[in-house]
């Protein structure tokens, strides 16, 4: 197929980027004994980009044929040619000259995760749901999903892209609903990889997941909620994933930036306190994150992009587009879901570095305050302002864990929670790749961190106003 | 031939297509051992712009068929998706389906729609006047809208206009056969507003159509005029005792969790709260109706995800439980009869009440919520998160205000209704819904 697309690529003038796409979606739900879903899905197509006159013609096909592909390439010369009829005095600069990624990746497990029988996958996910609802009367109902998203990504480009990248994305999710007299309560655990089915049900989060969620839920059936305030609040990893994700990473994608989001103009600018060094990284270290790329989208080379260093805004998120625009480099940060999607400024792994101080002489340094744990999904916008769940709060007081608090949300201006920073652990996970991010199309990230101390806001049923 | 001539030829090509291809996965399925399948398969062209902060940089022009199947064997099933129509593809995937099947839990309640009469097509699903269209007029027609976007406090993140193409078929094994063609042109824009203190909230707008494509123009004059209203927020210090939700607030709040628990899979696994038709469950001021075939929903269809008619019905009657929303398997479970609802609702409407607007808004000092972001439990109700976009008014005085957090339990503000707007609006084509005044929500 590579050598199949490049020879369609050597024959067209111009800039032409074809982007093969293979995707397998599987899924399976049990809940109540009951199988919700056994699905897979298979999607294959060619996407195409050209790029004419400083605009962007997109076109795809799911017919592999070389014809079906040059008409294909048709097409998105034809929009880029309406785009230019349009805009006739609009002049851009050429995209300019980046590393592209030339060579093959396999993520670790990608064979095996194939191999494995969709029926054992079943098999083990019935037990796990079996277990979460059997741990305790007051379990009223558990379930187990599991989604597998494997891809086979080739990529093409006129000026020199030629990546073979496949990857397998496992990801489990425990859920258990307790009931007791008139409480009720939810609990889940879940955890993602790229990697493999034996790597991923041996991570820390899915160790004992179902005795481990039955357990939380009946616990937070009688868990208080908590008094909505601002407070000192030891933030997990799961919840440093959310807040670098969502409250930081997207106010510096590139697009959002350019539209005026909070981060624009502020470049070389002191936002956060110096305890704070964020980073977007496609390729770390540890190669089973979610979001693990070596290349992106439009065959960019994957690097660390140190967002904040010490506090200071160092840098934006930009895909070939917008790096031409900013005159600057593109950081791989180009991604697409499907075939038939285009690719737009999407964030990767993104994390803040450790940092000197153990979780226990931060929690003992609180006279009143929170350790929120457990993400429950989020959003941010463009003023940096953020608001996510939080599964469960442990109250500090006087130095010490006390009781477990019930849901509660947590919000604020990302910049200002980041200045008030005053602390950050040695250690550091990786804690949200179980979900999705969702920008008109979804993207598979990982975020995580150490724990940190700031102020936020926390809202819950009784309010102090 | 004309632009009109050639769409129509290709619709009726694709349906030919998509009829014959399921007719023969319907046989494979037969041949591998299933005992019951259904197959639906859609073909569709989209034309799309995409517009960036003032930058027209997108424009493209996609097809793609996309073939689903659902197989029973043995009371156990399983499911697949492919966008392939290559014969022996098609077959493998049956295969493998079935074999998936195999080790899912048996369920003596999965059952397919049974064969029935054909549905009315609805009227306005495939206009000439949208089939005619082409991506240039598109890009007109966004560029012009973009010229009206000139405010310098005014910032576009993004604005989209398609144009979508399709055919839609269905059939199963009990010889239900259905089939749609459809055009419909959709339009987005996101914005804020921003000057040298402060930057807003991101806020959203959109549409649609089924029959014509009128100028965006008055879209973007209005939707630039409702953001700049974001300019020079306020800390909100007087806390009101009344919280006005807007329709766009809506589905969050209150509609999800109403459409949450007359759900069957939630009736069948015994979560919901509202399992007796006739139960009186809200205050009596709350009708909602389902409008499958009003072409202001952007839903609106004839059949639903099961192949059964849809139809006009009843969901809440003035705070009864009317109608749940059930498939044929969760009916069959729960020994009651399809609602037509299979992947519904298609045209949710709140009904509006006995109050003006202009009232509920001035007669006493509240806070209006635009846009919600937050959790909130369906099962016990419970909320809390960002008031966004919102404002306070204050003797006819609109001002708006910073991040505020509200909180509550859904259910319990429910009984405190103080009132529901005559007026109501449809959102973008997903639901019709009036304003609704509450009091019992904490905010601070």
């Amino acid at each position: 197929m590579k050598n199949f697309l490049q020879d369609i690529v050597n024959q067209e003038s111009g800039f032409v980027e074809l982007r093969y796409h293979a995707q397998q979606l599987n899924n399976i739900c049990v809940t109540r004994k009951r199988t919700d879903s056994a699905h897979h899905q298979y999607l294959e197509g060619i996407a195409v980009r050209v790029h004419e006159n400083g605009h962007w013609g997109f076109s795809a096909t799911s017919d592999l044929s070389k014809e079906s592909i040059q008409r294909a390439i048709y097409r998105a010369r034809q929009s880029a040619a309406h785009i230019t009829r349009i805009l006739p005095n609009s002049h851009k600069n050429p995209l300019r000259k980046v590393d592209l990624y030339k060579g093959s990746f396999i993520s670790p497990g990608y064979e095996e995760i194939q191999n494995i029988p969709f029926e054992e996958k079943i098999s083990k996910i019935s037990q796990i749901e079996r277990e979460a609802a059997l741990a305790s009367s007051k379990i009223h109902t558990a379930s187990c999903r599991y989604e597998e998203l494997i891809e086979h990504r080739i990529i093409i480009t006129s000026d020199g892209a030629q990546a073979d990248i496949k990857t397998s994305r496992p990801t489990l999710y425990v859920r258990c609903f307790a009931q007791h007299k008139d409480k009720e309560s939810t609990a889940d655990h879940a955890a993602g990889i790229t990697g493999s089915w034996s790597q991923l049900l041996q991570h820390p989060q899915l160790i004992n997941a179902s005795e481990k969620t039955a357990k939380k839920a009946i616990d937070l059936l009688c868990a208080p909620y908590v008094k909505s305030g601002t407070h000192s609040v030891i933030l997990s990893p799961a919840l440093v994933g959310l807040l670098c994700h969502e409250a930081i990473g997207h106010t510096v994608e590139a697009d959002f930036v350019k539209a005026g989001s909070v981060a624009q103009g502020r470049l070389n600018t002191q936002i956060a306190s110096e305890h704070i060094t964020l980073i977007d990284e496609g390729s770390p270290e540890q190669k089973s994150v979610a979001g693990y790329l070596p290349c992106d989208d439009e065959g960019v080379i994957t690097k660390p992009t140190h967002i904040i260093e010490k506090g200071q805004l160092k840098s934006y998120l930009h895909d070939r587009t917008s790096a031409t625009e900013f005159e600057t480099a593109p950081t791989g940060n180009s991604r697409a879901f499907s075939y038939i999607d285009e690719p737009m400024i999407r964030m990767t792994n993104t994390y803040l570095k450790p940092g000197k101080k153990d979780l226990d002489e931060m929690i003992s340094e609180i006279p009143f305050g929170y350790l929120a744990e457990g993400d429950g999904g989020g959003e941010a916008d463009s003023n940096g302002e953020f608001q996510f769940g939080c599964g469960w709060l442990w109250e500090i007081k006087n130095g010490r864990k006390t009781r477990l608090i019930r849901e509660a949300n947590l919000s604020g201006l990302a910049f200002e929670v980041l200045q008030s920073v005053d602390a950050v652990s040695t250690s550091s996970h990786w804690d949200m790749g179980s979900g999705y991010c969702y920008k008109g199309q979804k993207a598979k990230v990982d975020a995580g961190g150490p724990h940190i101390r700031c102020k936020l806001h926390i809202g819950g049923q009784s309010c102090q106003s | 031939m004309s632009v009109i001539e050639q769409r129509s030829h290709w619709q009726k090509t694709q349906k030919d297509s998509l009829h014959t291809l399921a007719s023969h996965m319907l046989d494979l399925a037969k041949q591998e051992g299933a005992d019951h399948a259904t197959i639906s398969g859609s073909t569709s062209i989209t034309d799309k712009v995409v517009i960036e902060s003032y930058d027209l940089n997108l424009a493209y022009t996609t097809e793609e068929t996309i073939l689903s199947l659902s197989l029973i064997c043995n009371q156990k099933q399983a499911s697949a998706t492919v966008n392939t129509t290559d014969p022996q593809r098609l077959r493998e995937t049956i295969r493998k389906t079935l074999q998936i099947a195999k080790h899912s839990a048996r369920d003596d309640d999965l059952v397919i729609a049974p064969k029935s009469d054909n549905v009315t097509t609805l009227p306005f699903i495939n206009q000439d006047s949208l089939l005619k269209l082409s991506l240039q007029d598109l890009l007109e027609a966004s560029m012009t809208s973009l010229s009206y976007w000139n405010h310098q406090y005014f910032s576009p993140d993004r604005l989209e206009t398609s144009l979508d193409t399709s055919v839609h078929v269905m059939m199963n094994s009990n010889g239900l056969v259905r089939d749609e063609l459809s055009t419909i042109t959709d339009w987005g824009f996101a914005g804020f507003c921003r000057d040298d203190e402060h930057v807003s909230s991101v806020d959203y707008d959109g549409g649609f159509s089924h029959t014509s494509f009128q100028p965006l123009t008055e879209h973007a004059k209005s939707f630039q005029s409702h953001v700049l209203k974001g300019l020079n927020p306020q800390t909100l210090t007087r806390t009101p005792r009344l919280v006005l939700i807007t329709p766009r607030a809506m589905d969050d709040f209150l509609l999800d969790p109403i459409l949450y628990h007359l759900n069957g899979s939630i009736l069948r696994d015994k979560k919901s709260k509202w399992p007796t038709q006739g139960e009186k469950v809200l205050p009596s001021s709350i009708h909602i109706t389902e409008n499958p075939h009003q072409r202001d929903f952007r839903d609106a269809t004839s059949w639903d995800h099961d192949g059964l008619a849809t139809y006009p019905q009843i969901l809440i009657n003035h705070g009864c439980v009317s109608q749940h929303i059930h498939n044929c398997h969760t009916a069959k479970s729960l020994q009651t009869t399809p609602s037509g609802l299979a992947g519904g609702p298609f045209g949710l409407k709140m009904h509006g009440g006995q109050d003006s607007l202009d009232n509920l808004m001035h007669t006493e000092y509240v806070l209006v919520i635009e846009r919600f972001s937050g959790h909130i439990d369906p099962l016990t109700g419970d909320f809390s998160g960002v008031a966004k976009n919102s404002y306070t008014i204050d003797k006819q005085i609109q001002t708006p205000i910073t991040e505020t957090m509200v909180s509550g339990n859904l259910f319990k503000a429910l009984e405190n209704i103080q009132g529901l707007s005559q007026e109501t609006i449809n959102i973008s084509g997903s639901y019709e819904s009036p304003y609704v005044l509450m009091s019992s929500i904490q905010i601070s």
